[in-house]
C-alpha cells in the first residue's frame, strides 16, 4: 500500500488521540453499517402519489396517471404529437417497455443513446413520493446515457413501485441487487441551470422535458 | 470597593448593573434610564464601581489572556447579586454565552463562571422575560423602527420583548424595517479595520431604516447605535438615533445619538 | 490559482466599487436567502435534522479511519481503484499518471470544490491534456479565466452581457457566429459545444458531495445533469474528494440529502442525485471501464486534531456565504482563493497559512446568522475566533491593535484610574464637538471617521454623575 495512505491514517489516528481502533469497536461500526439506521423521515400527509406528482410538476415536469401498460404507447404518441417531437424513441430493453405494442407511426430503436438522440423512454425501478424523484438504476438492459442525451426523457414507473421515502428505494435496492448497481441516479425534474445570473433554464445538460408516466 | 446602591424593598431582586463602557463614556443618560426601569420593576440596584469592560474587544482580538482578565474582573463585581443586567445584547452576550467558554478548561473558576452566565441578563430581556414587564409609563409621539442586534438576535434569542415593550409606549408608532436580521456593520474593531466594507453594511441598514418611514431608531446595543447615527449624520439624514431604553424610561427628552444644537 | 488573499482589504474596496457585482450580490437575499427560508419553513423537522446531521458527521468524524477503510475496501470490492494523497501535489500527479496510463486527450470536468482545491486544470493542462469544465458556471469561468466566486454558484458575478461576449469570442471559430442575449439562447449554445465535449472524452473528472462507507459509492448531486454526463460517456472516470466526505450508510447520506439542497439553493432536491459505485459491470450498457477515486488529505487530518474540527462537518452548501453581511457587499474574489465567505474564512488560513490569509478571520463581524443557517451547526465565528487567538500567540496581527490593546485592559482593569482618565476625555469630547453632534475626523479614529461620523458624547460619564447624584441622596 502507498506511502500516503499509512502517512494519512496514522494523521488521522494522531489527531484522534489513539491507535487502530480494536476489534471490538470495529465490530461495532461494521453493525451499524449493517444495521443501516435510518434517521430522520420528516413526515408528509398527502397521499403518496398525490405529493409525487406535486413534487414533479413543481419541478416542471409532466406527468400522467394510466390505468393499464397497454395504454403507454398510445400515450407515448400523444405527448410526443403535443410536444411536437420526433415520434423515434430510443429506449431502454427493460422487460416492462419490451411487453409493450407500438404503432407503426413510432419508430423504436433499443439503446444505447447516441449524442443526437431526441426521445428516451425508460422504467424506473421506483419512486419516491417525498421528493418527486424517480429512481433510475443502470444494467445489462438499462444504460444510464439514455437518462442524459435525448432531450425528451419519458419515464414508465409502475404505481406499485412508488414508495414513501429515499430510505425505501435503499430497502428495495438491497432486497433486488445483491451489489449497488454502478449508477443509481434519482431524477426529481428536468436538467436546469441558474448560472446565468441566477435565473433558471431548462435543459442545461441533461433532457429539456421530462414525462412521467404511472401505470396501474 | 464602594458600591452606590438604591433602595427598593429590602427583599426584592438585588440587581447588579452592568453599565457597559461605551454607556458610561458616551451615554450615560442609558444607565440612568436602565436604572429607572429596574427599580419601577421592583429592582434593588446597585452599580459597582469596580467595573469597567467586559472583555469583549480583547476577546474577539484574540487576545484570550487579557480578556479572561477582565472577566474575572466582572466576576468579582458582580457574583453577589441575583442578577447581572446591563443595557447592551453584545456584552451581555459575552458574560452570557463566551465567559463560560474562555474558563472551560478552568475547573477551579467553571462554576463560578456558569453561575454568573445563568443570572446576567440583557435588560429588556430581563424585564419582560424575568420580571413579567408587560408595559411601560411613557409617551415617545414618533415613528420608530427597531434594529435588532446580532448579539440579541442570535446570541440571547431577543426579538420579541422590545417590541412588546415599545408596544406600550404610547404615541409610538413601530414601523418594522427590511432586514432586520442583518448586521449593521459595527462588529467592534471590524468597523475600524475595514470601515469600506463596515460603511457600505451601514449604508445599506441606513437605507432600509430611512424605507421604513421612519423618524426615530431605535436599538438596544449602543455600539450599532453609534455606527448608524455616525452614518446618518454622514449622509445628512435627519432620522434621530437613540437608545431604547431612553425611551422606554419616558427619557428620551434629550439630545439623540449624534445630534447637534442646529 | 495563484491566491491573494493577503490583500483582501484592496480586492474588498475594488469589489464594493463594481456595479455588476453588487447587482448580482444584492439577488442572493431574494434568491437563495428566500428559497432556504421557505424550505425551512415548510419543513417542521428542519432543526432536529441539523441535530441528527450534526450527530452523524461527529460520529463519523471520531471513527474516521476505520469509516474511509471500510469505504475503500467496498471501492476495491466494485473493481474501483483508491488512491490516498497527503498533498495538493500528489493528488494532481496521481490524477495525471492516470490519464496518461489511459492514453487520454481530453478530460472534462464536473464541478469539483476539492478539485479547485488542488489545481487540477493548470496542472493537467500543463501535462498536455484538454481540459474543458462542464458546470455551465465553471465553463464561462473557464472562458474567462477566472476562479469561482461562489462555491455553489460560481460565475454568480458575471453578468448576461459578459457571458455573451465570452461566448461569441470562444465559439465563433465552432461555428457560433451570432451573439446570443437572451438567457435561454446561451444556456442552449453552451450545451450545444460541450455535448461535443462529453462524447469525445477520453476521461471524466467529479468531485464527491459524499463517499458511502456501506457500499463504496459516491454521490453527486447536480441539477445540470452534467455530472451525470462526465460520470457515465468517458472510458475513465476519476472521483477526487476530501477525506471528510465519508459517511457511514446510504440512510446517512439520505438525511444529509435533506438538507443539502435545501440550505444550497432552496430546493427539496436537486434534478440529479446520483450513486455511482465501481466501474461498468461486466454486462452492463454503458460507463466507464476505469473508475479511480483519489482521496485527498490536504490539512483536514491537521484540523481534526485541533479545536477547527467541527469545520470538517461542512457538506459545502454555501448558505454560510449566502448568509453572510460581508460575502453579501464584496463577494467570493475579494478572498483571494477558491473557498469564500465564512467557510473559507476558516479554510484558506489553515491551507494556505495565516501568513498569506491572515485578513480573512477578522473580516467579519462575529454576527453570527451563518452559524444559524448552517445545516450541520457549524460554530463558524467561534472557529473564526479562534483564528483570531492564533494568529494573537503567533503575533500575527497588527502591532498597533496589540498594543492599544494591552493598553486598554491595564487601564480598565484599574477602575479608578479608568474613570480618573476617561471623564476629562470625554468632558473634552463632548465640549468640541457639543454644536455639531459630531466629527468629521478624529485623530486615531480614521478608520471610524473615513466612512461615518463619530457621534459626540454626552459629556460625562455615568460613573461619575451616578456617584455625584448618590451623594446627593446622602
Amino acid at each position: 500500500m502507498s506511502a500516503a495512505r499509512e502517512q494519512v491514517l496514522a494523521r488521522i489516528r494522531s489527531a484522534l488521540g489513539r491507535g487502530e481502533l480494536g476489534k471490538a469497536q470495529l465490530a461495532e461500526l461494521r453493525e451499524r453499517i449493517a444495521r443501516h439506521p435510518r434517521q430522520i423521515e420528516p413526515a408528509f400527509s398527502e397521499p403518496p402519489q398525490q405529493r409525487f406528482r406535486q413534487k414533479l410538476e413543481a419541478a416542471e415536469a409532466s406527468f400522467v396517471a394510466l390505468d393499464t401498460l397497454a395504454e403507454v404507447a398510445a400515450e407515448v404518441e400523444r405527448y410526443l404529437d403535443a410536444s411536437a417531437a420526433p415520434k423515434r424513441l430510443v429506449t431502454s430493453g427493460d422487460e416492462l417497455l419490451r411487453a409493450l405494442e407500438w404503432p407503426e407511426s413510432i419508430e423504436l430503436r433499443v439503446w444505447p443513446a447516441k449524442g443526437d438522440d431526441k426521445v428516451s423512454l425508460t422504467a424506473a425501478h421506483c419512486g419516491i413520493a417525498e421528493t418527486g424523484s424517480l429512481l433510475l438504476v443502470s444494467g445489462e438492459q438499462n444504460p444510464t446515457s439514455l437518462n442524459f442525451l435525448p432531450d425528451y426523457h419519458i419515464v414508465v414507473l409502475r404505481a406499485d413501485q412508488l414508495l414513501l421515502r429515499m430510505e425505501d428505494a435503499w430497502d428495495s435496492l438491497r432486497a433486488s441487487f445483491t451489489q449497488m448497481p454502478r449508477t443509481v441516479n434519482f431524477i426529481s425534474g428536468p436538467s436546469k441551470t441558474a448560472d446565468v445570473e441566477q435565473t433558471v433554464e431548462y435543459g442545461a445538460h441533461g433532457p429539456r422535458y421530462l414525462h412521467v408516466i404511472l401505470v396501474g | 470597593m464602594t458600591t452606590a446602591e438604591t433602595t427598593n424593598t429590602a427583599d426584592s431582586p438585588h440587581v447588579g448593573l452592568f453599565v457597559t463602557c461605551l454607556v458610561d463614556l458616551y451615554r450615560p443618560s442609558v444607565g440612568f434610564a436602565a436604572v429607572k426601569l429596574l427599580q419601577q420593576a421592583g429592582c434593588r440596584v446597585t452599580v459597582p464601581q469596580a467595573q469597567t469592560c467586559c472583555g469583549q474587544p480583547a476577546f474577539n482580538s484574540g487576545d484570550d489572556r487579557h480578556a479572561r482578565q477582565l472577566a474575572v474582573q466582572v466576576l468579582n463585581a458582580f457574583e453577589e447579586f441575583d442578577y447581572i443586567v446591563g443595557p447592551s445584547a453584545s456584552c451581555l452576550g459575552t458574560i452570557r454565552c463566551h465567559y463560560p467558554e474562555m474558563f472551560a478548561d478552568d475547573t477551579g473558576l467553571l462554576p463560578r463562571f456558569e453561575a454568573l452566565s445563568s443570572k446576567s441578563y440583557e435588560l429588556v430581556s430581563f424585564l419582560v422575560d424575568v420580571l413579567g414587564v408587560e408595559a411601560v409609563e411613557a409617551g415617545f409621539d414618533h415613528c420608530v423602527t427597531y434594529h435588532d442586534s446580532c448579539s440579541a438576535l442570535r446570541e440571547l434569542g431577543i426579538k420579541s420583548q422590545p417590541r412588546k415593550l415599545l408596544a406600550s409606549v404610547s404615541g409610538l408608532q413601530l414601523n418594522e424595517s427590511q432586514g432586520t436580521d442583518i448586521c449593521c456593520g459595527f462588529g467592534g474593531t471590524f468597523c475600524v479595520k475595514y470601515p469600506e466594507i463596515s460603511g457600505r453594511m451601514a449604508a445599506d441598514k441606513v437605507a432600509s431604516v430611512e424605507a421604513s418611514g421612519a423618524d426615530t431608531l431605535l436599538s438596544g446595543d449602543l455600539g450599532c447605535l453609534l455606527n448608524l447615527a455616525g452614518k446618518m449624520r454622514r449622509e445628512g439624514k435627519p432620522t434621530r438615533v437613540y437608545h431604547i431604553a431612553e425611551v422606554l424610561a419616558n427619557m428620551a427628552d434629550c439630545k439623540s445619538i449624534g445630534e447637534g444644537d442646529d | 490559482m495563484q491566491p491573494h488573499s493577503r490583500h483582501f482589504k484592496a480586492n474588498a474596496e475594488a469589489a464594493l466599487r463594481e456595479p455588476n457585482l453588487q447587482a448580482a450580490l444584492k439577488q442572493l437575499e431574494l434568491g437563495f436567502v428566500a428559497g432556504r427560508q421557505r424550505c425551512y419553513e415548510a419543513l417542521p423537522e428542519f432543526e432536529s435534522l441539523r441535530d441528527r446531521a450534526k450527530d452523524i458527521l461527529d460520529h463519523t468524524l471520531d471513527n474516521l479511519d476505520a469509516y474511509l477503510l471500510e469505504y475503500e475496501a467496498r471501492v476495491i470490492e466494485s473493481g474501483g481503484k483508491l488512491h490516498w494523497a497527503s498533498t495538493p501535489l500528489e493528488a494532481r500527479e496521481i490524477v495525471i499518471r492516470i490519464c496518461r496510463d489511459a492514453e487520454a486527450k481530453t478530460v472534462i470536468r464536473g464541478k469539483s470544490m476539492v478539485g479547485e482545491e488542488i489545481g487540477i486544470n493548470d496542472a493537467l493542462e500543463a501535462a498536455g491534456f484538454e481540459v474543458t469544465e462542464t458546470d455551465l458556471g465553471e465553463y464561462i469561468l473557464q472562458l474567462a479565466k477566472e476562479p469561482p466566486s461562489h462555491i455553489v454558484a460560481p460565475a454568480i458575478h458575471k453578468t448576461k452581457d459578459e457571458i455573451s461576449d465570452l461566448f461569441l469570442e470562444h465559439h465563433r471559430d465552432l461555428g457560433f457566429t451570432r451573439r446570443q442575449t437572451e438567457r435561454s439562447a446561451l444556456v442552449n449554445e453552451a450545451r450545444q459545444v460541450l455535448r461535443g465535449k462529453f462524447l469525445a472524452a477520453d476521461v471524466g473528472i467529479t468531485g464527491a458531495n459524499f463517499l458511502i462507507a456501506e457500499t463504496g459509492s459516491n454521490v453527486i448531486v447536480t441539477n445540470e445533469g452534467n455530472g451525470d454526463l462526465t460520470s457515465t460517456l468517458p472510458r475513465v472516470q476519476i472521483v477526487t474528494a476530501a477525506i471528510d466526505k465519508v459517511v457511514p450508510t446510504l440512510e446517512d447520506a439520505s438525511l444529509l440529502l435533506r438538507l443539502l439542497a435545501r440550505s444550497a439553493t432552496g430546493q427539496d432536491i436537486t434534478a440529479y442525485t446520483t450513486f455511482t459505485t465501481g466501474p461498468r459491470r461486466k454486462q452492463d450498457a454503458d460507463g466507464p471501464v476505469e473508475y479511480h477515486v483519489v482521496l485527498i488529505d490536504n490539512h483536514r487530518s491537521e484540523m481534526l486534531g485541533s479545536e477547527l474540527r467541527p469545520m470538517l462537518r461542512c457538506i459545502r452548501c454555501g448558505a454560510c456565504m449566502n448568509h453572510c453581511p460581508v460575502y453579501g457587499r464584496i463577494g467570493g474574489h475579494a478572498y483571494g482563493w477558491i473557498y469564500p465567505g465564512p467557510m473559507g474564512s476558516v479554510l484558506t488560513p489553515i491551507m494556505l497559512g495565516l501568513d498569506e490569509a491572515g485578513h480573512l478571520p477578522n473580516a467579519c463581524t462575529l454576527n453570527g446568522r451563518c452559524e444559524t443557517v448552517c445545516p450541520v451547526k457549524i460554530p463558524l465565528p467561534r472557529l473564526l475566533r479562534s483564528l483570531r487567538s492564533r494568529q494573537h500567540l503567533q503575533r500575527q496581527n497588527s502591532s498597533l491593535a496589540r498594543v492599544a490593546l494591552s493598553l486598554w485592559t491595564w487601564v480598565a482593569l484599574r477602575p479608578r484610574l479608568y474613570q480618573m482618565l476617561t471623564w476629562p476625555a470625554m468632558s473634552l469630547l463632548s465640549r468640541l464637538g457639543l454644536k455639531r453632534g459630531g466629527f468629521r475626523r478624529m485623530p486615531f479614529a480614521s478608520g471610524w471617521t473615513r466612512v461615518r461620523d463619530l457621534p459626540t458624547p454626552q459629556g460625562s460619564t455615568f460613573q461619575v454623575l451616578w456617584q455625584q447624584q448618590q451623594r446627593g441622596r446622602k
